[in-house]
């Protein structure tokens, strides 16, 4: 198969991912207990006629096979419909809030891959020695770290104890703040929350890039390399490393989607106004349209990073395109 | 020579002049407003501006409106919680059915329409009939003909029942621009009130959903024009990080609820912070699900369950000391409390006993009685909302203690909107027995519609599914009545019914925790539930900074 029928399988793959999350996702929130409906009322002495008004606006009032195809057929003009809880379109809500939760992510992520990256392959080359063990340590340390823990202790003691950082949110509340300002301010907000998820999945590239450090060192093209007598640099750069990264893309991938879903208690923690929120929010209201919508958000960034990953895959290890 | 001078004299005046503006238009001067900052949770914080639940349900809501919003007439501050007129001079009624209220004449929205009784009639109407709705008796109005705007300056409506008391009808609602609003009428709840233009003592600045809104004084306000230059209610991740905010000076208090009891002593020693320790405006109390069929019907048993709960531990587990045992709706700072309610006094055996006598025995020897009439474990269901915490640590604990009189109870901990549909749901028999916390304030009549029978209109609130012909009769003649003292015997009354047939078990009254800063402002204003909930906003207008 060529590279164009490698692509096209993988296209289709997705595609039927999204379709099959697409009809999990309509399913799954409609089988929590409660009625939505009721939920938007606190006042409990809501007339019928009110209710009723309300499955109305929302297309509850069809059976779940109509709201099933109107589901659809909105999806497929880009309408995620109405949420719940804010009386807005779902897109609306949505992108008010995911680029706080995309700057947070992608910066945190990039910042953990290059760390862990670095130090896991430092680590890998100098394995057994005290480096390697202090490294070790380290990172098995922060892997296992709760992220609300590790957020909390951060707070009490860059933004409380030495005060140096704010206490939560993406800019100082009620400011006038523009332009370069503006973007210093969010970066000092950003730093604390940023830094509880590079400590937590910096962690996760330090072991990965390690332990694929170690199984690459341990093959004989390194051997050969050696006994080429190829500066150590050359052998760890071209050799070792680009072989050793193979893993390392693969989780890269996983983790983009997963990230943003993840970040619900790095945002809990530091009041960041993005995604994470909204879902708590979405969740206790049974805002299904809303949830629907993040989720879908979700599957597809994890989806669309999984076939990112699979396409630069075959481009990275040349095997796997002769394999398929 | 002289040409020089002047030449010197011009640069020297050029010179102070650009550090007047420099120090006018810097950051320190812009500094020099007095901002009085608050803190919320972001689970309290206001997501939007719409009107509606938002308002009235989350606790930010219950705060802002107030403050960019005038009402009809305000609760005033304690001891005495008397009515006192906002936007009105005064009211008057012959019959508490029809009333009329007479505007204050020089008032104006923010954008500078003045406030009229069109406003008023507007709001009178269209509010209390949006989906969801601001639905309350005291501004229950059948037809819109009741509503008659007399002049520029006057309104006149007609209830669909008597309103007698102490305080007036159309409580604790805002005063809707209608010239803003009327294009949105039949969906008030929809409109998104990007601009919030009221007519109250602070204009909106800005607000960024979840986060923060800021509000600045209403300088051209047609009353007392408060003395802070600012608010800003600030949400932050966690009661951690309100504690710790307000301990660094970035907040003065805490917005609603205080802070927790175990806080206290660290308050207490950080500098320039000190604590009030305010009666709550929450009571606790046990609802108990008398629709459904087990022994829990049993007034008896539910008596037992009293006597089987020592409250005064509860209070000291739960609360570390810092509340009150409660013992009916009313509190029991107001005169319409009635002191000769019966206490149900920790007393475990006369709980085991009064169940031995009614046939609750344990008859398969396991530690829990067996129903008289099934024969099944007296086992009951506990309905617990996970979003407090305080409640679940008090539902531990009294399964802990009913367990020795013989009575088993298994915590159904669920979301918080889960548990509202399941207590308002009582025949549907999700629950045997709920935690139930209500603030019903010093105008609190509307909380015993929590016990009128579903066979006499009181279905909703009632999550007891509570029936006795006698407390309905007592509770429409209370409505009714126009004779303040006659109300008071009969309010007793109904205390006494309540205590007697226990559909709801009162169980403490929390106190309120609240922490505030000493060294920038002045004049807070403390009530039943702290310096800031939907009763008590007079911290706001009062507040001063400390020259």
């Amino acid at each position: 198969m060529g590279l164009k029928g490698f692509i096209l399988r993988k296209v289709v793959a997705a595609c039927l991912t999204i379709v099959a999350i697409v009809c999990v996702n309509f399913v799954i929130f409609r089988m929590a207990p409660g009625d939505p409906v009721r939920m938007m009322f606190r006042d409990p002495r809501v007339s019928a006629e009110n209710l009723q008004e309300m499955r109305q606006t929302f297309g509850l009032d069809k059976p779940l096979s109509g709201q099933f195809v109107a589901y659809v057929k909105g999806l497929a003009h880009g309408n995620l419909g109405l949420s719940f809880s804010h009386r807005r379109p779902v897109l609306e809500v949505i992108a008010q809030k995911i680029p706080a939760t995309l700057i947070l992510v992608v910066t945190a992520l990039m910042i953990a891959i290059f760390l862990g990256v670095a130090l896991g392959a430092l680590s890998g080359w100098k394995s057994g020695t005290k480096l390697d063990t202090f490294v070790l340590t380290a990172s098995l340390t922060m892997y296992s770290i709760p992220t609300f823990a590790l957020g909390i202790i951060l707070l009490l003691v860059f933004a409380y104890h030495i005060a140096i950082f704010p206490l939560g949110g993406m800019a100082t509340p009620a400011s006038l703040l523009e332009g370069p300002e503006l973007i210093w301010d969010v970066l000092w907000h950003m730093f604390l929350p940023a830094l509880s998820i590079v400590i937590w999945y910096v962690g996760e590239y330090v072991l990965l890039t390690r332990s694929s450090m170690i199984d690459v060192m341990g093959q004989e093209y390194i051997t050969t390399a050696y006994s080429k007598g190829l500066k150590k640099f050359r052998i760890l750069k071209n050799h070792a490393l680009r072989n050793a990264l193979l893993p390392v893309v693969t989780i890269t991938g996983v983790n983009l989607g997963f990230a943003v879903a993840g970040v619900i208690e790095a945002e809990t923690v530091f009041s960041w106004p993005g995604v994470g929120r909204l879902v708590y929010d979405a969740v206790s209201h049974r805002d299904y349209p809303l949830l629907q919508g993040v989720f879908l958000l979700f599957a597809f960034s994890v989806v669309l990073a999984n076939l990112v990953i699979d396409l630069i895959y075959g481009y990275i290890d040349p095997r796997i395109k002769v394999s398929t | 020579m002289m040409k020089k001078m002047n030449k010197g004299t011009w640069m020297a005046i050029c010179l102070m002049g650009a550090f007047l503006i420099l120090f006018t238009f810097s950051p320190n001067a812009l500094a020099k407003k007095s901002r009085l900052s608050v803190g919320f949770t972001t689970e309290e914080a206001l997501e939007n501006l719409q009107t509606g639940e938002a308002w009235q349900y989350t606790e930010m809501g219950a705060v802002f409106w107030p403050l960019v919003y005038d009402q009809l007439w305000i609760m005033g501050p304690a001891p005495d919680y008397e009515p006192l007129p906002m936007i009105v001079e005064r009211w008057e009624t012959d019959d508490y059915l029809t009333w009329r209220f007479y505007l204050v004449k020089n008032a104006k929205f923010h954008d500078g329409k003045p406030v009229t009784a069109e406003d008023v009639a507007f709001t009178l109407w269209y509010l209390p009939k949006s989906n969801p709705a601001w639905d309350y008796p005291d501004n229950d109005i059948e037809d819109k003909s009741s509503i008659k705007v007399i002049d520029e300056h006057t309104i006149e409506f007609t209830l669909a029942a008597k309103w007698p008391g102490k305080y007036p009808p159309a409580s604790w609602m805002p005063v809707l621009p209608k010239h803003i609003w009327m294009p949105h009428k039949r969906k008030l709840v929809n409109f998104e009130n990007k601009k919030c233009i009221g007519s109250g003592p602070f204009k909106l600045k800005k607000f960024k959903g979840g986060e923060y809104v800021w509000m600045v004084k209403n300088k051209k306000y047609w009353g007392e024009v408060p003395a802070v230059d600012e608010v800003v209610f600030k949400s932050y991740g966690s009661q951690d990080a309100i504690n710790m905010a307000l301990k660094k000076g970035q907040i003065e208090f805490i917005g609603y609820n205080g802070s927790s009891p175990l806080s206290v002593e660290d308050f207490k020693k950080t500098e320039n912070v000190d604590v009030a320790i305010s009666p709550g405006i929450a009571l606790v109390w046990l609802g108990f699900n008398l629709h459904k069929e087990n022994a829990i019907q049993d007034k008896l048993v539910r008596q037992a369950i009293m006597h089987g709960i020592d409250r005064e531990r509860l209070i000291q587990m739960v609360y570390l000391g810092y509340a009150k045992p409660a013992d009916s709706f009313i509190y029991p700072e107001l005169p319409i409390y009635n002191p000769n309610l019966p206490k149900y006094a920790y007393n475990p055996d006369k709980a085991r006993q009064m169940l031995e006598q009614a046939g609750y025995l344990d008859k398969d020897g396991d530690g829990i009685r067996n129903d008289k009439k099934g024969g099944q474990n007296m086992s009951f269901e506990f309905l617990v909302p996970s979003a407090w915490p305080d409640e679940v640590k008090l539902a531990k604990v009294v399964k802990e203690q009913v367990k020795d009189i013989g009575i088993e109870i298994k915590l159904k901990v669920v979301d918080l909107d889960t548990y509202y549909e399941f207590i308002y749901t009582p025949k549907e028999d999700k629950f045997d027995i709920s935690i139930s916390s209500e603030e019903p304030g010093p105008n609190g009549s509307w909380i015993w519609e929590f016990a009128r029978g579903y066979n006499n209109g009181g279905a909703g609130w009632n999550q007891a599914y509570y029936d006795n012909p006698e407390f309905d009769k007592t509770l429409d003649a209370m409505n009714a009545e126009t004779n303040l003292e006659k109300q008071k015997e009969l309010t007793f009354k109904l205390q006494e019914i309540m205590a007697a047939d226990l559909p709801y078990a009162m169980l403490v009254r929390p106190d309120l925790i609240g922490p505030y800063r000493t060294d920038k402002f002045e004049g807070f204003v403390e009530t039943m539930g702290g310096l800031s909930t939907w009763i008590n906003v007079w911290s706001y207008f009062k507040a001063r900074p400390i020259k």
